[in-house]
């Protein structure tokens, strides 16, 4: 998948699957882990879409391939892509995380059978599927392109591998900064977790 | 429980440090590298009062906060976790003293030095905690942290390595979340104390056991245990050494500890992980003997290398789970491998990075005799080479000897010992062939005729070269060879130096005493050293300077007298 639209796309219907396999089971550590991950991963996943979006445009990119070198020209842009992209796919300590933890927990504690295991496998193949689809991305954006110059000297010919300079438009700084400040309130929250389960388990008792 | 806040100081100051120096590194990059000696001269500060509280009422420091991280933060500081935490920050210390050298004219380099730090930090962090689910975390971050660190040159084969790297990552965490929550869920316990207490008590059912052995997977790919090795090898042969040298010496032997804990807490007498964990070991000792033989990449070598002692490590924890009579004959042969070569894999290391940066090749036929000029150099190389193969009155024949004595004693399999005195044969002439090549061996000649001009020129290189030049990398040097005195005095007075540690580490990996008496020089580990000594002697004159030398020769032959026939 070369364009970056449809892996936005297919990464937002793993995402809703993977709650969708946390709230079907309707029990204290199904709705937790719901809810968790619906915590982190959606106001995560929508601001990356939104500056993934906003720099695409700027730039009239299209292919992952043409985001090469954007570490190097936007560092503190890449950064918090980086940041918000660790609580979209729920690498551990982060919230989202936990939340995949309290659905499995659920899914095993179901003991529903084959539908247990059909659950077991699908938050595994989703969690696989959401770094498959966002990690070629930021590794693209991490390296930059590199082109052959050649050079002569004393009538022998020195091929070199030379960075391409590109210049990309830069985002306006408003929405980095809205970016750094959701990926340390994110942080804090999934550090601090006594500050979000809590409140989370009372949201649970009241559906319940 | 004493809350002893101390320790998240000693976890948090080096990524702090990382931070602050990215921002230094910005203004002024020699400040930056006097900030990280700071940073780590502070650390030693903070790890040797831990110490002297430690000492002063011999108890255990211990700090925990409730649904921190969703299932709690926690840290303990006892004797082992400390000797643990000394040692990294003595890894950590020296490589950034070579690192002034090396990575200075390195593009992205405050990049570098701030996940460096990073990584200090998470690693710091795993050693601490008594928790696995803790542990597996900072790991994680680590690995994920030297990612960027593998591809900073942005070559192709570091990018492609670094991919097979990444997704092996992945797959650990995949294991972990299913493993943790079934170990959680069955056992009710996320700390390696409470484990065995739950299965000494309830014993464990299959959830478990099945959770176990998912966890056991997430260690063996930490550790580069055959077949799941590739994390370690591609993660060490394509990126810069420095960063190889923190997945080497330090993230595998995470994994090993990790799979020590393992073996007495979830598989607690468990047979059948005994079993299943030596057969593997044997084929990590084995992959990695001819991994290492069949290279010529340096940094491949030293993996490979790596890859065989962790093996060897393995097969001392198989007899933890084996073992029907108590255990720590067999946690004294593991643990002493384990910090052996947790001190010589880096050292390794830094002797290869000093020669590779000096003589800009990585193959081992460019550094032939590269470190001969260079004594302190070859002084410290020579030490840690000592300590690998294991040569008696050095901690690493403590740890092979006490390994051999485990396997005579728990199962005394005949086939079984004869397999290991010849991988210990085989490790001492992998392990010496570099020392040989780097230092002993005499440069290849020229197999042309000279030019007159090139003559002249040559004459002149060598009038230069005989002046000596103060080596850039002298301190890292000195570091180095005390770093194979310290070895070498361990191993020559066990009882003055592992006797007065060893409790703290059975305590740790809740061992139970052996019933068979401990000695560290007896007759049969001193024979079955000195037969491996000449069977390693022998396979070294024949495979290394024999057999392939000579087809080497022979083709190289064949080609030149095709090309004069042309």
């Amino acid at each position: 998948m070369k364009s970056i639209r449809k892996r936005m796309l297919f990464l937002l219907l793993t995402i809703i699957g993977m709650l969708g396999l946390a709230f079907s089971h309707v029990d204290v550590y199904g709705l937790l882990g719901g809810m968790e991950q619906l915590l982190f991963r959606g106001p995560a996943f929508f601001l990356l879409f939104l500056m993934m979006s906003k720099v695409c445009k700027l730039n009239e990119i299209r292919e992952i391939k043409e985001l090469n070198g954007i570490c190097a020209d936007m560092p503190i842009v890449y950064g918090v892509w980086v940041a918000l992209s660790v609580f979209v796919l729920g690498m551990p300590g982060t919230g989202t995380f936990i939340g995949m933890m309290y659905a499995l927990m659920s899914t095993i504690a179901a003991s529903s059978g084959v539908f247990s295991y059909m659950g077991i496998v699908g938050i595994v193949v989703g969690f696989f599927v959401t770094v498959a689809i966002v990690s070629p991305i930021l590794r693209e954006a991490f390296l930059t392109q590199k082109e052959e110059v050649a050079s002569d000297k004393d009538g022998i010919t020195n091929i070199k591998m030379v960075d391409v300079k590109k210049r990309f438009i830069k985002q306006g700084k408003g929405i980095t900064g809205v970016g750094i400040i959701l990926v340390i309130l994110l942080l804090v929250l999934s550090v601090c977790q006594q500050f979000v389960t809590p409140y989370l388990m009372k949201l649970t008792d009241g559906i319940l | 429980m004493e809350m002893n806040y101390s320790m998240l100081l000693i976890w948090l100051f080096p990524l702090l440090g990382g931070i602050l120096g990215f921002c230094i590194g910005k203004k002024n990059k020699n400040m930056r590298n006097d900030w990280v000696d700071i940073v780590m001269f502070v650390e030693l500060i903070m790890l040797l009062c831990m110490g002297y509280q430690i000492a002063k009422n011999w108890s255990t420091l211990s700090m925990e906060l409730d649904r921190v991280l969703g299932f709690g933060l926690m840290f303990e500081m006892n004797t082992a976790r400390l000797i643990f935490c000394l040692l990294t920050t003595i890894v950590f210390g020296t490589v950034s003293f070579f690192m002034k050298e090396s990575i200075r004219e390195e593009k992205g380099s405050n990049r570098f030095y701030m996940l460096y730090l990073s990584v200090y930090s998470m690693i710091m962090g795993a050693w601490m905690t008594p928790s696995i689910y803790n542990m597996i975390i900072f790991v994680t971050i680590a690995l994920l942290l030297i990612y960027p660190m593998i591809v900073h040159r942005q070559n192709a084969h570091a990018v492609k390595s670094a991919g097979v790297y990444l997704i092996y990552v992945i797959f650990a965490v995949a294991f972990f979340l299913v493993g943790m929550v079934l170990v959680l869920g069955y056992i009710g316990a996320i700390s390696f104390e409470q484990i065995h207490a739950g299965v000494l008590m309830r014993g464990a059912n299959a959830a478990a056991l099945a959770g176990g052995w998912l966890l056991w997977v997430v260690f063996a790919i930490y550790s580069g245990l055959f077949p799941v090795q590739l994390m370690m090898t591609r993660g060490c042969t394509h990126g810069l050494m420095e960063g190889s040298v923190l997945l080497s010496s330090l993230v595998s032997k995470l994994g090993i500890y990790g799979m020590m804990m393992l073996a007495t807490t979830i598989f607690h007498e468990d047979t059948i992980y005994g079993k299943v964990l030596v057969v593997f070991a044997i084929l990590t000792t084995i992959g990695g003997l001819s991994f290492s033989f069949l290279s010529t990449d340096i940094r491949r070598i030293i993996s490979g290398l790596n890859m065989a002692i962790n093996g060897f490590i393995s097969i001392g924890i198989s007899f933890m789970s084996l073992s029907q009579n108590g255990n720590t004959l067999m946690a004294t042969g593991s643990i002493c491998l384990l910090i052996m070569s947790l001190l010589s894999v880096f050292a390794l290391y830094m002797v290869a990075l000093e020669l590779v940066r000096k003589n800009n090749t990585f193959e081992i036929k460019g550094l032939i005799a590269s470190g001969k000029g260079n004594r302190t150099l070859m002084a410290g190389c020579f030490l840690i080479i000592l300590n690998l193969t294991g040569v008696p009155g050095t901690l690493g024949y403590l740890g092979f000897s006490s390994v051999y004595k485990s396997i005579q004693t728990v199962l005394g399999w005949k086939w079984l010992i004869a397999l290991y005195v010849i991988m210990w044969a085989f490790f001492m002439a992998a392990a010496a062939r570099i020392f040989m090549k780097l230092f002993v061996s005499k440069k290849d000649e020229a197999l042309r005729v000279l030019s007159v001009e090139e003559k002249n020129e040559s004459e002149e290189d060598a009038d230069g070269d005989k002046k000596p030049q103060k080596s850039p990398y002298l301190l890292g040097e000195v570091l180095l060879i005390v770093t194979g005195i310290l070895q070498l005095v361990i191993g020559m007075v066990p009882m003055l130096t592992v006797e007065k540690v060893s409790d703290a580490f059975y305590q740790l990996f809740f061992c139970v005493q052996s019933s068979e008496a401990s000695g560290y020089y007896t007759i049969d580990g001193i024979i079955v050293c000195v037969v491996a000594a000449v069977l390693a002697i022998l396979l070294y004159i024949n495979l290394v300077h024999g057999v392939l030398l000579r087809a080497i020769r022979n083709k190289k032959n064949k080609e030149l007298k095709t090309k004069m026939e042309e």
